[in-house]
């Protein structure tokens, strides 16, 4: 599910650095996933959740979680990754 | 009998049911008691539960002098406890409630007679107010605290892994959700008891190239684990 067209990205980190804390495990066709670099969220067109999505070193996105809201979506990312809302670069 | 009050036997009734029939080796796991100790248990609570059932609230011909009123009542095999008013007919019947408080497994009701909600306000000794807050609802609630024999449950259903076939998704889905489970928000489904979650919305389909589901685990609203995957054409 990569961003396409009027997708709103509302904010990204680098997490090329970051060691996963461990508590989320995520498989694509069963195959747990791992060099993940980045995150962002992304609100979809027509759509009022908040996916946080997860992507490769080579900018391919590999999965995401769906959130109700922003301060939702922030959450999981510090519960897989430790990262707090000052580490993300907001766009809006 | 009142509707409440038939409803009240009903759910009693499928109680005494539920234990007659209970599984002794879930009881002795989590309270070390031999079998038959369990048996008289399970039969003493299943009678207490047919006196309700049967309403059985008035002296039979033929043995005046034989009921006496009964101020509460504590069984202990059923966890139960009664305060109020009550009638023991000692040749036939036994104990029978028609009103009062009723306690069962720590969560205290209205037994016998009463119907509808009573809130305990100044009556309540101050002792008992810091226990008995709020209102206390006679119906389901109590019910529901009756069932004191653990309910067996199966093991959560695994994630699935690999791929689906288009027309197996969503039996995969409701078989991974189970029942009474919600569309808590366009295409995404969470079961009943808020650890599991689904997610096959507009944003999984509209890829054709990349068509998949989310099977994912919940645990305090945060998402545990997450499975991707993917849906291939029926063959």
């Amino acid at each position: 599910m990569t961003p396409i067209n009027d997708d709103q990205i509302l904010g990204e980190v680098d997490i090329s650095e970051i060691t996963p804390t461990g508590k989320t495990k995520h498989t694509v066709d069963g195959v747990p996933i791992s060099t993940e670099a980045k995150l962002r969220l992304v609100r979809l067109l027509g759509d009022s959740s908040i996916y946080l999505i997860h992507y490769g070193t080579n900018d391919e996105e590999l999965t995401d979680t769906c959130h109700d809201s922003t301060e939702e979506a922030l959450e999981q990312a510090k519960f897989e990754y430790g990262i707090e809302k000052c580490d993300w670069t907001f766009f809006e | 009998m009142h509707g409440d009050q038939r409803e009240r036997a009903a759910s009693l009734g499928r109680a005494a049911q539920r234990r007659d029939h209970a599984p002794a080796a879930k009881w002795s796991c989590q309270h070390r008691s031999s079998s038959a100790q369990l048996r008289r248990r399970a039969s003493r609570s299943a009678e207490i539960a047919r006196r309700f059932d049967n309403g059985l609230l008035k002296s039979p011909v033929g043995h005046a002098g034989k009921v006496g009123k009964v101020i509460a009542l504590m069984d202990v095999a059923s966890n139960v406890t009664n305060v109020g008013r009550g009638i023991d007919n000692m040749t036939q019947n036994g104990v029978t409630w028609q009103n009062g408080l009723q306690v069962v497994g720590g969560v205290a009701g209205l037994g016998g007679n009463y119907a509808g909600t009573v809130a305990l306000g100044a009556n309540v000794a101050p002792g008992a107010t810091s226990i008995w807050k709020g209102s206390f609802k006679y119906g389901p609630r109590v019910e529901a605290a009756k069932t004191t024999v653990p309910v067996p449950r199966g093991r959560a259903p695994e994630i699935p892994s690999g791929q689906i076939t288009e027309s197996g998704v969503l039996r995969q889905a409701e078989n991974y959700l189970g029942r009474g489970y919600k569309e808590v928000s366009p295409g995404r489904y969470v079961s009943a008891d808020g650890t599991r979650q689904f997610r096959y919305g507009a944003h999984e389909t509209r890829n054709p190239a990349n068509h998949h589901a989310h099977f994912e685990s919940l645990q305090g609203g945060r998402v545990t684990e997450n499975a991707v995957v993917k849906i291939v054409p029926d063959p």
